[in-house]
C-alpha cells in the first residue's frame, strides 16, 4: 500500500511540475504574425536565425511531450497500478517479470513522443507553406474551421460518449476492469478508436 | 489532438488549453457534460471561422 501511494504520489508531482512547465512555456509563445487570410501564425513555427533545424525540433518536442505528461500522465495511472499488482502476482507464484514502472511509462509516451515528431512535421509544413503562398495562407482558417467543426461533430457523437464512459469507468475501478470482460461501451469505444481521434485522443 | 494541431499553428497557449480541457473531459466527474459543451462550442467555432475566411467581407 506504501508503494502504491508513493508511486500515486509521485505522479502528482510530475503532473504538476509538466503543468508548471507546459503554462510557463506557453506563456514565452504568445508572440504571432498576422497572415494573409485573416489569422495569425505563431513565431514558435519558426526557428530563430542562429538556431538549426533539429534544435528547433527537440524544442518543440520537449514542449510536446511535457504537455503529453501533464495531459495523460492521471489518465494512464490506473493502468500502471495494475501492470504492477500484476507483475507482484506473478513473482509470487514464481515467474519471471518484468516489473519496470519506468519502462512502461517510457513506451506509452514515446508513442506521444512519435505523435509529437509527425504534428511538427506537419506543423512546419503549413507554416512553410502559408509563408510562400497567399493562397495557402488563406486556406488555412478554412481548414482550421473545417477541422474544429469535424471535431466538434465527434465530441457529440454517441462513439465519443461510450468512450468517456468507459474510461471513467476505468479509472474509477483503479484497472480491475482488465480482468473483467468488455462492455459494449469497451467495444464501441475501441471501434471509434480506430478513427483519427478528436478532442478526446 | 486534431484540434490540438490546428489551433497550434495560430496559437501556442490556445493549445496548451486544449490539453487542460482533455484533462479535465477524462478526470472531472462532470467530463461527459463538458465534452458536450466543447463539441458544441468547436462546431459552432469552426463553421464561423470557415464561413468567415471563405466569405468575402
Amino acid at each position: 500500500v506504501r508503494q502504491v501511494r508513493s508511486s500515486i504520489i509521485t505522479a502528482a508531482i510530475v503532473t504538476i511540475a509538466a503543468w508548471a512547465y507546459t503554462i510557463s512555456a506557453a506563456t514565452t509563445m504568445l508572440a504571432s504574425m498576422p497572415m494573409p487570410g485573416g489569422w495569425s501564425m505563431s513565431m514558435a513555427w519558426m526557428s530563430m536565425g542562429h538556431q538549426s533545424t533539429l534544435a528547433h525540433a527537440s524544442m518543440f518536442l520537449v514542449m510536446w511531450t511535457v504537455m503529453m505528461i501533464a495531459m495523460m500522465l492521471p489518465s494512464v495511472m490506473p493502468a500502471v497500478l495494475l501492470h504492477r499488482r500484476l507483475v507482484r502476482s506473478r513473482v509470487e507464484r514464481g515467474d519471471r517479470a518484468a516489473a519496470s514502472q519506468i519502462l512502461l511509462l517510457a513506451g506509452y509516451f514515446s508513442i506521444w513522443v512519435a505523435f509529437g515528431a509527425v504534428a511538427y512535421a506537419l506543423g512546419m509544413t503549413v507554416a512553410a507553406a502559408a509563408m510562400r503562398s497567399v493562397r495557402v495562407s488563406q486556406l488555412v482558417p478554412v481548414a482550421t474551421g473545417a477541422a474544429l467543426a469535424a471535431a466538434g461533430v465527434y465530441q457529440l457523437t454517441q462513439w465519443k460518449q461510450l468512450c468517456a464512459v468507459a474510461d471513467r469507468r476505468w479509472t474509477s475501478s483503479r484497472g480491475a476492469r482488465f480482468a473483467a470482460p468488455p462492455t459494449r461501451g469497451d467495444l464501441a469505444c475501441t471501434t471509434a478508436r480506430t478513427a483519427p481521434p478528436a478532442v478526446g485522443g | 489532438m486534431v484540434i490540438q494541431l490546428s489551433l497550434g499553428v495560430m496559437s501556442v497557449p490556445l493549445m496548451a488549453l486544449v490539453a487542460l480541457v482533455i484533462l479535465l473531459e477524462k478526470q472531472w466527474r462532470y467530463g461527459e457534460t463538458l465534452a458536450r459543451v466543447v463539441g458544441a462550442a468547436s462546431l459552432a467555432g469552426g463553421t464561423v471561422l470557415a464561413l468567415r475566411a471563405t466569405i468575402p467581407a
